[in-house]
């Protein structure tokens, strides 16, 4: 495929594609990336949906949290069982709100640490649905162009969190 | 200490990426396309468990199979080792970088959290290049990121040993060993007879252009597999992520293989692999007219018969071209054989 086929203005996502050149030779050119560059909003649409379904069961008690966690990290069963280190007849039931009432503290933060969140979340929604930014599935440092923003540090007592609304400065 | 001296570069697959970023800083000259050719990363295979819930497929080789065939066949020597404990693996890791040596590192994707959270999923076969270190923060070349980036200990710790399918058990690896002398043109023979392998002869339904074949008579199946309209949505606009935009530098890795061919025509004299280089790159266009036909269908959530079969019959028309393709590529070999 030639250069200019190719050339896509998206600089949040850039990829490498080989193409070739105007004198008929092959070689890399760094590029916005096709997919996120023409379906991105598509794929927040998709997430996004499948986000609010997901809570909305989970509010009406329908799935446990861990269920849902799982769902938003695009974990499947035997991957999430394996990370956790437990079979996948335990880990079905741990999906149910029911199976999730049975489980110990202990093992509700092997999960917690493997679904990268606090054990506090499990048993809290923050929602922050609009804010593509931030989601208690994905500890990270919080880069969100808002007046305020949502930041969960652990403490040294690892069952407690703390979650703070902090003004952005900049 | 601080940054090593690593010239970065942005490439279209990590682990090609990440092995031609170590060898060029260990001195050799060698670009992406002749690692990945030399490796013969070019592959397919559609990928149906009973344990699976949804079908799955690859347009390349094993993860780590780029770095240990390139070492095979070039005799450059890597040294590799997996650790059960974070904190040997850590100071490890420190003590090669305090002798200014860059690390390659495989890690899960989902903890590169320099990317943007919507773009991170848990992929455990992804591969960066530690190149120093600061306090508890770490500088990556990553193949995928425009810019040296900087993780924290806790993220690089976390993504070095999830768990799951391929965990990485805090895998590196870093050349100890470029020969003098490579007898390249002997390397990418070898790597052209291993893409023939990978794509013609192993005996499995589901490997190499009988996967694609399989593919092709299979995705009309999909919809029964999907839970939901979101769901098969999904799986629809992932073929073209796979085929585009997950580090295969496009159309499925046949981009890159093309541009491995042109430079292969130039070290081997033989006029004739440039022109068939040609017909990769117009392979690749076909793949890339699937990855957009896919995007289409998984847009307008119309996934008719008809819609799927359209896509099951593009992949028919790639499984033909490669197969003539990679029996040429085949006599090319042979007759190249005798001419020297």
């Amino acid at each position: 495929m030639k250069e200019k086929d190719l050339i896509l203005n998206f600089p949040d996502h850039q990829v490498v594609y080989y193409a070739e050149k105007s004198d008929g030779t092959y070689g890399p050119l760094q590029t916005g990336c096709y997919m996120t560059g023409n379906y991105i909003d598509e794929h927040f649409r998709i997430t996004g949906s499948l986000n609010r379904s997901l809570l909305e069961q989970l509010k009406n008690g329908e799935i446990s949290p861990i269920c849902y966690y799982m769902n938003i990290e695009m974990l499947t069963i035997p991957e999430l069982a394996s990370r956790v280190g437990i079979s996948q007849r335990s880990l079905k039931k741990h999906l149910s709100p029911k199976g999730f009432q049975k489980l110990s503290i202990s093992k509700l933060k092997r999960y917690a640490d493997v679904l990268n969140i606090q054990v506090a979340n499990m048993f809290q929604i923050i929602d922050t649905i609009e804010d593509k930014n931030w989601n208690a599935g994905y500890e990270e440092k919080v880069r969100s162009s808002k007046p305020y923003f949502i930041s969960q540090g652990a403490t040294k007592n690892p069952l407690l969190v703390e979650t703070k609304i902090i003004a952005n400065s900049k | 200490m601080t940054q090593i001296p690593f010239r970065h570069i942005m490439a279209a697959h990590c682990e090609s990426g990440t092995v031609t970023a170590l060898l060029n800083h260990q001195g050799l000259k060698i670009s992406e396309p002749m690692v990945f050719g030399i490796a013969s990363g070019i592959f397919f295979g559609y990928i149906k468990t009973p344990s699976m819930d949804f079908p799955t497929f690859a347009v390349r080789s094993m993860p780590g199979q780029i770095r240990e065939k390139f070492a095979k066949r070039t005799g450059v020597k890597f040294r590799g080792e997996t650790f059960r404990n974070p904190e040997k693996a850590e100071r490890a890791l420190n003590d090669l970088l305090d002798k200014n040596q860059p690390v390659a590192v495989q890690v899960d994707f989902f903890y590169m959290n320099y990317f943007p959270t919507w773009y991170r999923i848990h992929v455990n076969v992804h591969f960066i290049t530690i190149i120093g270190r600061e306090g508890d923060k770490y500088y990556v070349s990553d193949s995928y990121h425009p810019k040296i980036s900087e993780i924290d200990r806790d993220a690089l710790t976390k993504g070095r040993f999830a768990g799951g399918a391929f965990a990485p058990k805090g895998f590196m690896f870093y050349p100890v060993y470029v020969p003098d002398e490579i007898d390249m043109g002997k390397a990418i023979k070898d790597g052209m007879k291993g893409a023939i392998s990978n794509m013609l002869k192993i005996p499995l339904p589901f490997l190499g252009v009988r996967g694609i074949r399989r593919f092709a008579d299979k995705i009309v199946d999909w919809p029964k597999y999907a839970k939901d309209e979101n769901m098969l949505s999904d799986k629809v606009f992932r073929i073209t992520l796979f085929l585009e935009d997950q580090g295969t530098g496009g159309g499925g890795f046949r981009f890159l293989y093309a541009s491995f061919l042109q430079e292969a025509s130039k070290v081997l004299n033989n006029p004739r692999l440039n022109e068939m280089s040609k017909e990769m790159m117009e392979i690749g266009d076909g793949w890339r007219e699937i990855s957009l036909a896919a995007a289409q269908v998984a847009k307008k959530r119309d996934f008719s018969r008809e819609n799927l079969e359209g896509i099951g019959n593009l992949l028919r028309v790639r499984a033909d071209l490669e197969e003539s393709f990679f029996t040429k590529l085949g006599k090319e070999l042979s007759n190249h054989k005798q001419t020297i």
